[in-house]
């Protein structure tokens, strides 16, 4: 079993890359990858959606039960908590901290069959309102936790920092699991591109043809244009490809609806989005990049 | 062409101004509670809230507040030699608007208070948090609304000429009795002062001195008491349907054409009052995920 990763991310228009607060990561060799949206009005949003879509890498809560899920959220906010300069922090953001971050997840993991498998199981979780699609022989076959473009609003459940505040909205935990062949194609994707993939999904289209076809630059050129006709919210995108390769064909390109397939884009081993502790802080003041 | 649904962001901010009543009879009990004065109540409600609206801008380490809002605190009590004006204090005394930085950099002082929180076993703890000001209570004189409220059409529209495409400026009143003049005309023009986005929100809450049942968002005139009341609803801008979707989301019993709008408030509705006025909108107006 072979596939390939495709990465694909925006920050909200108007702000600068160090603004972005969606996070995503995967692994080839375990053959995972996780999105997350980190609830802009929070604290630290961006590192705590980081620190999820790392820590599904590392230590996939895939097959965890909703109880045993918390203690997995808990150990990830522990690490949240570390990583806040508490001693720093001016009167304001001491409180803002003290009120924790939020951010949706969801994740994938394919399992083949046998080591040369063309197909095999993936399992899903998902909280909140990131999705996971998966493309079969040129069909949407899986539309998860949401699959209208109408189940989108501005108050999904969130994973917190805060085990109490993550205890309210467990209940809504998405488990899945199902089949993939060779050239299947998954996306994984934060929440204005999937409610724009489905609103187009919905009047008839094959969203997933367009997105396959992008590149970095195409892709801005393509996120900014649905934006200004305003079939996308204004909103940081991210979008995670996975395509499963089809052993006779690996190195001939086609489209995700095909037998066979690769994607143009460079595809990583393992990568988990940029580390917001590693970004320099916007400055204050006049020089600070604009939202 | 809809209203009330552009984007707040540092580019095009909103802005909120506070219309405070600080005349003598805000020197008395609040709601039938002997121990706080209307004032008092109103100045701990405000400071709260600006203290709120500081944390909802603050996101990030080592950032700062991002200047989601422009605000203003306009008392009005002092006719006789000073007319309404801007009543924060210190650094920022004289300021008819203020960023949010500007809130975050000059606070007058911080008081500790204590607040029940969860223990995480199911039950409450005391808690110290710090509690900043920007301004004390005070009541001193008349009631000078009308003056109050042309001071706000002129802070306003150079403001809305700078910010065309912005979400329009939010005007909360606040006042426990009757103005020294009919405020009425001048309501209008605030009023009929817009954005591209819409015309000028103006918002009116009545204290009550007695506690008696708070009256939220009426939608007819018909079913308030008297004649100030009336004047303050018809005064009173209809809540943008987006926000009273929130509101009946939120258990809420909004009439269509319910007005922004309480009369008989106690200490519950104010903080719920302002909270609405506030939280709503950038719920509403931001592109961004609100706190859920």
């Amino acid at each position: 079993m072979k596939f390939d990763v495709g990465t694909l991310y925006l920050p909200k228009a108007g702000s600068a890359v160090a603004q972005y607060e969606d996070s995503f990561s995967f692994s080839r060799r375990s053959r995972i990858a996780a999105v997350s949206d980190g609830a802009s009005d929070n604290f630290e949003s961006r590192l705590w959606a980081y620190l999820l879509a790392d820590a599904f890498k590392k230590r996939p809560p895939i097959g965890l039960t909703g109880p045993q899920l918390l203690d997995w959220v808990d150990s990830v906010a522990v690490e949240w908590r570390e990583s806040i300069p508490w001693q720093d922090l001016s009167i304001f953001e001491e409180a803002k901290a003290e009120l924790g971050s939020a951010a949706t997840l969801v994740g994938l993991q394919l399992a083949p069959s046998s080591p040369r498998a063309i197909e095999g199981t993936w399992r899903c979780l998902a909280l909140g309102d990131s999705c996971l699609f998966q493309i079969t022989r040129g069909q949407l076959v899986v539309k998860l936790p949401l699959a209208k473009s109408a189940d989108f609003d501005i108050h999904p459940p969130l994973l917190s920092t805060s085990r109490e505040k993550s205890e309210l909205i467990i209940d809504q935990l998405v488990t899945d699991s199902g089949r993939w062949r060779a050239g299947d194609t998954f996306y994984l994707m934060t929440d204005a591109m999937a409610a724009s993939f489905l609103l187009d999904y919905e009047k008839g289209g094959s969203p997933w043809e367009t997105l396959f076809s992008l590149d970095k630059r195409s892709f801005a050129l393509f996120v900014n244009d649905r934006r200004a006709r305003g079939l996308m919210r204004n909103d940081d995108v991210t979008v995670v490809t996975l395509s499963v390769r089809a052993p006779s064909a690996a190195r001939r390109r086609q489209s995700p609806g095909a037998s066979t397939g690769a994607p143009r884009r460079p595809s990583h081993r393992a990568f988990a989005g940029p580390d917001p502790r590693d970004r320099p802080h916007p400055e204050r003041g006049a020089n600070a990049a604009k939202l | 062409m809809s209203s009330y649904v552009a984007e707040i962001s540092r580019d095009r901010p909103g802005c909120i101004l506070f219309l405070l009543d600080q005349s003598q009879s805000m020197g008395e009990p609040f709601a039938g509670d002997a121990g706080t004065t209307k004032a008092k109540a109103l100045a701990d409600a405000i400071n709260k809230l600006l203290m709120s609206l500081v944390l909802r801008c603050t996101q990030n380490v080592n950032e700062g507040p991002r200047n989601y809002f422009d605000v203003g605190v306009v008392g009005y009590g002092s006719s006789w030699y000073s007319g309404p004006g801007p009543c924060l204090r210190g650094p920022l005394a004289g300021r008819e608007l203020v960023s949010m930085k500007d809130l975050a950099d000059n606070y007058l002082g911080v008081e500790e208070r204590t607040k029940l929180v969860a223990d995480g076993a199911g039950g409450l703890v005391q808690t110290k948090v710090k509690f900043p000001v920007w301004f004390d209570a005070v009541s001193v004189d008349g009631t000078p609304m009308l003056e109050a409220i042309g001071l706000a059409c002129r802070i306003l529209g150079p403001w809305i000429d700078k910010h065309k495409q912005s979400y329009p400026p939010i005007v909360i009143n606040i006042t426990d009795g009757e103005p020294n003049d009919d405020p009425t005309p001048a309501a209008r023009t605030l009023m009929a002062l817009a954005t591209d986005d819409g015309n000028v929100l103006l918002y009116n809450l009545h204290l009550s001195e007695l506690a008696a049942s708070p009256l939220l968002f009426p939608a007819a005139a018909t079913e308030l008491p008297d004649e100030f009341a009336q004047m303050l609803f018809e005064m009173s801008s209809p809540v943008p349907s987006r926000i009273q979707e929130e509101l009946r989301l939120e258990g809420y019993s909004i009439e269509p054409g319910a007005r922004g709008f309480v009369f008989n408030s106690d200490a519950v509705a104010l903080i719920q009052f302002l909270d609405i006025g506030t939280r709503l909108v950038l719920e509403s107006g931001l592109g961004e995920r609100g706190l859920r």
